[in-house]
């Protein structure tokens, strides 16, 4: 018969935290955000086959600022990426650094979107279509769709500055690496959403 | 600092933390506290609910009768003593709303979720306690916001607890259609933002914050019911969101996502163009359909614990009641449909959505044979609390198989929207999931309480709720086979209808029976928190780790270190054991059966099988042996 000894791994319990709880929450609600834009979505694609169909759905082109937005993403999420290694390698001046230029890019990207917004308005597309503009549902979709992700990227925001505070207090660092990790996981899931979105609403036009 | 050392300063500083009032009974971030706080808040909307039925049902039965009472108390809404039709459809729409979100979503998922989620694990508290009491104070603001329609000029919603454009989305369409409306949009907002972050929490305690042997096979099964319930709401809710949106958007912006052109006499009555109003009903039932199983499913595992305790017998099968609560779970992501058979829906499609349908019976026909077999030759105990878990796999059985009828689109395109319908959902959603939460509260009262309910007070209150409950809702199987549709205020003026008047009139006489068998309920529940008999800390012998917490609720729920898990929650009657129970947390002297130490992998061991006796029980255990089924 073997001793307790002979067998430490039976006799000593695994340890059953896996990650953070309150980072785990993070991602679940991310999900639950996942399954908002894909009943968006949906809800797109049922009635832009519908309204094809019946010669009431307007296509139109993305404005141009949609695309700037789309890059000013993808750099911001390199600069957060930046700025989450800083933390962990304990580079707080660069950590500091990286955090306020990915908070720069940010506010950048919401003032690209009202731009995007307030030129289809200009071109007559409103949120709210006219009373004998066939087919403006297109565009309510659009601003739907749009305007929850910026609610999101607001929130991304908030993160970030709550960030960078800390950050400025000597607070964030590598024995304390659970808030921006939290940014960093949040920011990047608002910059894929973007990605996603800005390729849906450009092939599904 | 070691595990051990962290968890018992954690413990002491929990003992000896002293909060204020508003700290530990309003703006409480104890679980127990919250779960208490979502029991008495469901308890109060379950009774507003119950009242809102009664009342409907007067006027169903005698709807030419005047009822002076009811103008005293209702006054515009039933002049001269009889019920106003538009009230009539609030009712209707209230009822099933406060029913379906407020007691059997929040009311028993908030509840027993909260409980027993970090006590059956070996928690503390939920990953975050804050987030937490926010999920009940949404859902409190909710509550009372949906309550709040009742006082606005045209009353609450009345386009029906589904509430389908366009009637949901003009503002004049009915006088339910207006600020009432918009009251239950905001409602169900901000219940959704309560069940997600209620949700998340649920999980993330799950996953990650299970005590020192807590493997996800030794997990009690009311823990994977509330598991796979919080995943649900996860999926589904935010989908519900997305229409809600789009519904207010429509009403208050003047969007077009569900309305479309409409003309009355020849004349366009709407401006709007292209929207179309079945997206929302998918939308809705993407929701919907899961949520009768986020309904159902937390009741499920409640009779699971409730039945294997008193049944002093380990659960039937325990792997497959896990994996019958997951293929439910999947399934009920795809069968949508079978709600809109009627809607013009592709034939094939509808075909689809039927077999997905069908398909679910086996899950649920594996649990209900599962829980007669746990049953089966047990010692068992008939507790209240045991005999309302056996009367939800009554209703499961009976409101089961008329769902076998409903899932085939050619039957259901006949039955929809009758009366069938009605007894169908009443019977498997709403009396089996309030079984199941009575059988909860009855079990775990002591737990909350600390003292035990009045045992013939609840044999009274099971007896005659589940006698009403059949009186009330096996005749409208009837009924709806005969055409009677739902929803309708009076049939005195369709005599191919009225017929069913005594019926009626049989219906709403058990109606009041039940709900004077919730009066009994509610004086035994309320006059047991003071009064009751003193629990100890284990009154009904079982296993799970909640019973190892002291009867005096603390802030942490152990006074000391967090018992270390050795075994899975149902190991009664084991023949090396005196006692017919074997407590989790109790270090096992059973290493000749293999399990004696806290696990490190989530792997079945081998382990003696519970005393098997004779007949079928030996060819149970033989089932049950090569099938591998038994927690460990």
């Amino acid at each position: 018969m073997q001793n307790s000894e002979s067998r430490p791994l039976r006799l000593q319990p695994k340890e059953a935290f896996r990650m953070n709880p309150r980072e785990f929450l993070l991602w679940l609600l991310i999900v639950a955000s996942i399954m908002l834009f894909a009943a968006f979505t949906s809800a797109y694609i049922l009635h832009r086959k519908d309204g094809l169909a019946n010669n009431q759905w307007i296509q139109f082109d993305l404005p141009v600022q949609f695309t700037y937005s789309l890059i000013t993403a993808g750099v911001s999420s390199l600069f957060m990426l930046l700025a989450y290694r800083a933390a962990k390698n304990d580079e707080l001046a660069q950590n500091r650094i990286y955090l306020a230029v990915t908070l720069i890019l940010g506010i950048v990207f919401c003032l690209l979107q009202y731009s995007g917004w307030k030129y289809l308005t200009a071109i007559g597309l409103p949120f709210v279509p006219h009373e004998d503009m066939v087919g403006g549902i297109s565009a309510s979709f659009l601003y739907v769709v749009t305007v929850f992700h910026f609610l999101h990227v607001i929130g991304g925001l908030f993160l970030l500055g709550f960030s960078l505070i800390r950050s400025l207090r000597l607070q964030v660092h590598r024995k304390n690496l659970l808030l921006i990790r939290v940014t960093n996981t949040y920011w990047h899931f608002v910059g894929v959403l973007w990605i996603y979105l800005f390729l849906f609403l450009y092939f599904a036009r | 600092m070691s595990t051990a050392a962290a968890h018992g300063a954690h413990a002491d500083a929990h003992e000896h933390h002293h909060e204020s009032f508003i700290r530990k009974y309003i703006f409480s971030t104890d679980h127990k506290m919250i779960s208490r706080q979502f029991l008495i808040t469901g308890i109060v909307m379950g009774v507003i609910g119950m009242m809102m039925s009664i009342l409907f049902r007067l006027q169903l039965a005698w709807p030419d009768q005047k009822f002076a009472i009811l103008e005293f108390f209702l006054g515009r809404w039933a002049k001269g003593g009889v019920l106003d039709a538009n009230f009539y459809m609030a009712l209707v729409t209230i009822h099933g709303t406060i029913m379906v979100f407020y007691v059997l979503t929040a009311g028993l998922s908030g509840t027993f979720s909260n409980l027993l989620i970090p006590l059956q694990c070996g928690a503390r508290d939920m990953a975050s306690p804050f987030l937490n009491m926010l999920s009940y104070w949404f859902f409190f603001l909710s509550s009372v916001v949906l309550c709040w329609s009742f006082f606005v000029e045209t009353g609450p919603a009345s386009a029906g607890w589904t509430v389908y454009p366009p009637l949901s989305a003009l503002e004049k369409a009915m006088p339910g259609s207006g600020f009432g409306m918009t009251l239950w949009l905001v409602a169900i907002a901000l219940f959704i933002v309560s069940a997600l972050l209620g949700g998340v929490n649920y999980i993330s305690t799950v996953l990650n914050m299970r005590t020192k042997g807590m493997s996800m096979n030794r997990l009690p099964l009311t823990i994977w019911a509330f598991f796979f319930t919080a995943i649900l709401g996860l999926l589904s809710f935010p989908v519900l969101l997305g229409a809600a949106l789009f519904l207010i958007f429509d009403r208050s912006f003047g969007t077009s996502f569900y309305l479309s052109d409409i003309w009355l006499n020849g004349v366009g009555a709407l401006e709007n163009v292209g929207g179309s109003p079945i997206l929302y009903q998918h939308l809705f039932w993407f929701l919907g359909h899961p949520e009768v199983y986020i309904i159902l499913m937390p009741a499920l595992g409640i009779t699971s614990e409730v039945i294997a305790t008193n049944a002093r017998k380990p659960i039937f099968g325990y792997t497959a009641m896990v994996i019958s609560l997951m293929g439910i779970s999947v399934l009920s992501f795809i069968v949508w449909g079978h709600h809109m058979f009627i809607t013009g829906m592709n034939p094939f499609l509808g075909s689809v959505f039927m077999f997905l349908t069908l398909v679910i019976a086996v899950p649920s026909a594996v649990k209900v044979f599962n829980y007669l077999t746990t049953l089966w030759r047990g010692n068992i105990r008939f507790t209240p609390a045991m005999l309302f878990a056996i009367g939800l796999v009554s209703f499961f059985i009976s409101g089961g198989l008329t769902g076998i009828y409903l899932g085939n689109a050619a039957l259901d395109i006949n039955l929809h929207d009758s009366y069938f319908v009605v007894a169908h959902f009443h019977l498997v959603m709403g009396s089996a999931a309030i079984f199941g939460m009575f059988s909860g509260i009855y079990h775990w009262f002591p737990k909350m309480f600390g003292r035990l309910m009045n045992n013939t007070l609840g044999y009274f209150h099971f007896w005659l709720t589940f006698i009403a409950a059949y009186l009330v809702f096996f005749p409208m199987h009837f009924m709806g086979l005969a055409g009677v549709p739902r929803r309708y205020y009076a049939f005195s003026v369709l005599p191919e209808f009225n017929v069913w008047l005594e019926v009626n009139q049989l219906i709403t006489v058990a109606a009041i029976m039940a709900g004077f068998a919730q009066v009994l309920f509610l004086w035994n529940f309320f006059y047991s928190i003071y009064r009751g008999k003193k629990s100890g800390p284990n009154p009904w012998n079982s296993n799970t780790l909640e019973w190892s917490t002291p009867v005096e609720h603390i802030h942490g729920n152990w006074p000391g270190e967090i018992p270390t898990v050795y075994r899975g929650p149902y190991e009664y009657s084991r023949e090396d054991r005196e006692e017919d129970f074997y407590p989790q947390h109790i270090p096992g002297d059973d290493e000749g059966h293999g399990h004696g130490a806290p696990k490190t992998k989530t792997a079945p061991v081998h382990t003696e099988e519970a005393p098997a006796a004779t007949g079928g029980n030996v060819l149970f255990s033989a089932l049950k042996k090569v099938l591998g089924f038994s927690p460990r």
